[in-house]
């Protein structure tokens, strides 16, 4: 911890017009000895939205064979050993954003990976490279906040059948849904791996899946008896709802749901109805589509076609809605890979060369070039050069509608003062300070020719440059001039302070090149993000990480938090230890709960940490 | 003596200057390394004083604990603690094996000599089922006392069980409770595996009193019950069972319990029996009923503790969980979410 933070301050840089200053958020404050203020317990405002999804569940996925389910709360951390599979948690997001945005089951390289994650195909991440086995991805989801996610598919379903309009509102299961699952499965059809199944659950009750028996062949096998199948039924015999039971259903339970041709296979208890699935080459709704059902109703019913477009809105309501939300969740989902980039863009990008005249050129020739981002802004998380992206799109002067909260700042006294790696951050404006220069110069010699190229060279100084300065002196130096550890972590900073953080950051190694002082600043880091509905699912070895969250949590637990500090309790935290099975040569993911006071309450795997004493005895 | 025993050190035997020389100091705290930390709970006295001794050692300082502010570093007067007895305080913190002891004699102790008379006055409050560990100098002043022992001379006490790692007992409650009353008080987890376990049957009408022994504290300790699911016993008819033996004595407790009743599609059953906790992991042969005769508990050494709590873990591989229900709980159980065997693919 810094010993003199105030006087560190002061150091720093003045804010000029056009720059950002480095200070703001006032830290935790310090003792001389390390030690903390005690204070009363931080309040937490209320959370914007729990976490959508709250837990994943792996199967025949790279190391992991038999199911292992992770469940997913604010600060969720994977221990083990090398090569023991944490990585494969984070991966098989990734590799379910390639299947759900863009249908690659055969994934090689991902989007969200860049090229810090490379699958290798099919039939290279099934487990045991064993090709008979099907990989099953399963998704549970919290969907009390229907609402506040992601709109799901269209606002509306319509279907016209003759003279008569049919509109059905998927909105209307809000407050319907607590709970649901999208499961993915798949496996080998010949040569080829295929998506054999999406299945969709609501309430801890199967709707149903979409199952491909074969190529261009999709069914819907649902749960007829499913609660809000029943409720919301598909008979299509609209009639004018009472009041008192319009919430929540719209049209009356018939009995034309038993018509439904039964399944002849059923299983585990459940009565499976099929459906043709129309226009489907693959198990997987067009996330713009509405499903198109045939349902083998008796022949020659009455208004089957309306019954059937009832159904099918109702059905894609579910199908597509939950999966686009949970679609639209792993699309934002941003993963930082374990190496990040030592030469991060540090400005905006410039026009090209052949848009600038010589002397523009000879300008910023001068300077430094860093690397522009990549296209893909999710992959350029993978290796944290978005994070300076970021930054370097954030507004310097922070506005009313963001809460006056100042991404640069934040980051800033962070890497300074909670980190104490020695360096700040500092935002400025060339083409600002250019401009202004230009204008002084026309005013004092307005006859200085040639004045356009002074306009052109403005036009192609970069808008945004952002610098390290060392915190002592102000002194600007590049990323790849100072140690390893600054580059590396501050992406993590920024992915965690982000006020525009996604529902889950997924981060490899955030401790990598870190002091352990620095570790153990981490754990607040991560914690401070508690309760803002996002989730960190981070692979780490730093004992020093946890040790300070489990800190938190005793300090949450007696009421000694220190002002500022983050609160934390045992449903924000879960533990889990990664091993390979010793009797079967899989992954094994078991989680370690902490009790209210932060203690692990089981005996950790071959003990905590005990190189040292190990070392030393 | 259980198999958990509490003793308390004085802070003499991690210095240095009590020995002849650095590398005896050495020797002698690795004679009780191993049975402090897979068997021992340490009495933190007065407060946690004890302990806070060597809290600036831990991070590279001397101090002495009267004579210095808690900052000093290297101030007059200073003690030498061996490095292997600060590493060895600091692990039996970070395991939870350190018993806070409020002060029992007014005075703060002045000198080691007066550390075992706290030591002493706490055993006279709750005697200690292990004992007194001091140097030749502090024993000499309390020569009369059996439970102060030398670290020299261990072996000679009689409450040195010195890799000794099993019991005989006889099978009855009450000694079950004896036997695994500092188990129950102070373990953060219990994992009670015994395949058979039935509160119906005689032998384990006894059984929630025993578990009622780990209540009255916070936070409570998480309880595991682990027992087979075979054709015999249809999995909600013992929910059922369980729920009316142990639904009111949890309660009444503060405790809740989370059962899991296991099958296996290769081995229908499992038969051995444990006590897994966080402090130690115990083989019981007979499991946890009452019955006739003798029997005998044997520790297991770290690595099978591990192995067992993995087996017995809900994402092990090696058996399948049937069903899984909390007590007191919040509803009844239901088919676990892993290994399920419903889907029609």
């Amino acid at each position: 911890m810094p010993d003199e933070p105030s006087r560190r301050a002061e150091a720093a840089p003045p804010p000029e017009p056009g720059e950002s200053s480095v200070g703001a958020p006032k830290p935790a404050e310090s003792t001389p000895n390390g030690g903390e203020t005690a204070g009363p317990a931080a309040s937490r405002p209320p959370a914007p939205n729990p976490p959508l999804i709250t837990a994943v569940e792996i199967e025949n996925f790279k190391g992991i064979g038999r199911p292992m389910r992770v469940e997913l709360r604010p600060v969720t951390l994977l221990f083990g050993n090398n090569s023991a599979g944490k990585s494969t948690v984070l991966q098989a997001l990734c590799y379910a954003h390639e299947i759900l945005s863009r249908g690659n089951v055969d994934a090689h390289a991902t989007e969200l990976g860049g090229d810090r994650i490379d699958l290798g195909g099919f039939r290279n991440f099934v487990h045991a490279h064993d090709t008979t086995r099907a990989v099953r991805l399963r998704f549970e989801l919290n969907l009390e906040t229907w609402d506040d996610v992601p709109k799901p598919v269209l606002d509306s379903l319509v279907f016209e059948y003759g003279n008569a309009t049919f509109e059905w509102d998927v909105t209307d299961l809000t407050g319907e849904a607590a709970s649901g699952w999208v499961e993915l499965l798949v496996e080998a059809r010949g040569e080829r791996p295929v998506l054999s199944h999406y299945e969709v659950g609501v309430n801890e009750a199967l709707v149903g899946r979409l199952r491909e028996r074969e190529p261009l062949d999709v069914v819907l096998e649902f749960d007829a008896a499913h609660p809000l199948l029943r409720k919301e039924t598909w008979s299509g015999e609209r009639t004018e709802p009472d009041p008192a039971e319009r919430e929540g259903t719209r049209l009356q339970t018939a009995a034309q749901a038993g018509r439904l041709r039964e399944a002849s296979e059923a299983g585990g208890g459940w009565r499976l109805s099929h459906a043709e699935a129309h226009g489907l080459a693959r198990a997987l709704p067009y996330w713009n589509q509405p499903l198109l059902l045939d349902v083998q109703g008796p022949a020659g019913a009455a208004g089957d076609d309306v019954k059937i477009s009832g159904f099918s809105a109702l059905v894609s309501t579910l199908f597509l809605g939950i999966g686009k939300t949970l679609g639209d969740e792993l699309a934002r989902l941003r993963y930082i890979g374990p190496v990040r980039t030592l030469h991060p863009p540090t400005r905006t990008a410039s026009p090209p060369d052949d848009d600038l005249s010589s002397a523009a050129r000879d300008f910023l020739d001068d300077r430094a070039v860093t690397p522009e981002p990549r296209s893909s802004r999710a992959a350029a998380w993978a290796d944290g050069s978005a994070a300076w992206t970021v930054l370097l799109e954030t507004p310097f002067m922070p506005t009313a509608e963001r809460g006056g909260y100042d991404l640069i700042s934040g980051a800033s006294v962070w890497l300074k003062d909670r980190l104490d790696t020695g360096y700040a951050l500092h935002a400025r404006s060339p083409r600002f300070h250019l401009n202004e220069l230009i204008k002084l110069v026309k005013k004092v010699e307005p006859d200085l020719a040639p004045m356009n190229e002074l306009d052109e060279l403005a036009a192609g100084t970069p808008q945004r440059e952002l610098r390290l300065v060392t915190a002592k002196s102000g002194l600007p130096v590049r990323p790849s001039d100072v140690g390893t550890g600054v580059s590396q972590i501050l992406p993590v900073v920024v992915a965690a302070l982000d006020p525009n953080r996604p529902g889950v950051t997924a981060i490899e190694q955030p401790d990598l090149h870190l002091h352990p002082r620095v570790q153990v600043e981490l754990g607040d880091l991560f914690a401070q993000g508690i309760g803002q509905g996002g989730v960190f699912l981070i692979e780490t070895h730093s004992e020093h990480l946890l040790l300070r969250i489990m800190k938190r949590m005793r300090q949450t637990s007696d009421g000694t938090l220190p002002d500022g500090a983050p609160a934390v309790r045992p449903e924000d935290v879960a533990v889990f230890f990664v091993e390979i099975d010793p009797g079967g040569e899989q992954t094994l993911i078991r989680e370690m709960p902490l009790n209210e006071c932060g203690d692990l309450v089981k005996a950790w795997p071959g003990g905590f940490f005990e190189e040292d004493l190990r070392e030393i005895f | 003596m259980p198999l958990l025993a509490d003793y308390v050190i004085t802070p003499d035997v991690f210095d240095v200057t009590s020995y002849s020389t650095d590398g005896e100091c050495a020797a002698r705290i690795e004679t009780i390394r191993q049975t402090m930390l897979t068997e021992g709970l340490v009495r933190d006295l007065r407060g946690g004083a004890w302990s806070g001794l060597f809290v600036n050692a831990e991070h590279g300082r001397r101090t002495d604990p009267q004579a210095a502010p808690p900052d000093a570093k290297d101030a007059p007067g200073a003690r030498a603690w061996h490095r292997r007895g600060v590493e060895l305080v600091k692990k039996l913190r970070s395991q939870r094996r350190l018993v806070n002891w409020p002060p029992i004699r007014p005075e703060p102790p002045a000198d080691d000599g007066d550390w075992c008379a706290e030591a002493l006055a706490t055993h006279a409050r709750q005697p200690l089922s292990g004992g007194v560990i001091v140097t030749k100098s502090v024993k000499t002043r309390y020569a009369a006392e059996p439970v102060v022992a030398r670290i020299d001379r261990l072996r000679s006490a009689p409450w040195w069980t010195g890799g000794s790692r099993s019991i005989r007992l006889p099978r009855t409650a009450a000694e079950y409770e004896r036997h695994l009353d500092l188990v129950l008080r102070h373990s953060k987890s219990l994992m009670f595996i015994d395949p058979h376990l039935d509160m119906e049957k005689p032998g384990y009408r006894y059984f929630p009193s025993l578990l009622q022994q780990a209540g009255g504290r916070t936070p409570a300790p998480l309880i595991e019950i682990h027992r087979c699911a075979t054709e015999d016993h249809d999995p909600a008819a013992l929910e059922y069972r369980f729920r009316s033996a142990l639904t009111e004595p949890l309660r009444g407790a503060g405790l809740e319990a989370r059962v899991f009743l296991w099958t296996s599609p290769r081995a229908a059953t499992f038969h051995d029996r444990y006590l897994i906790s966080n402090f130690m992991g115990i083989l019981l042969p007979y499991g946890f009923d009452e019955g006739g005769g003798d029997t005998t508990w044997a520790m297991l050494n770290r690595n099978v503790r591990d192995a067992v709590q993995r087996e017995f873990d809900p994402a092990t591989p090696r058996r399948t969980l049937a069903r899984d229900f909390e007590i007191p709980g919040r509803g009844p159980g239901r088919e676990p979410r892993r290994g399920r065997t419903h889907h029609a693919r």
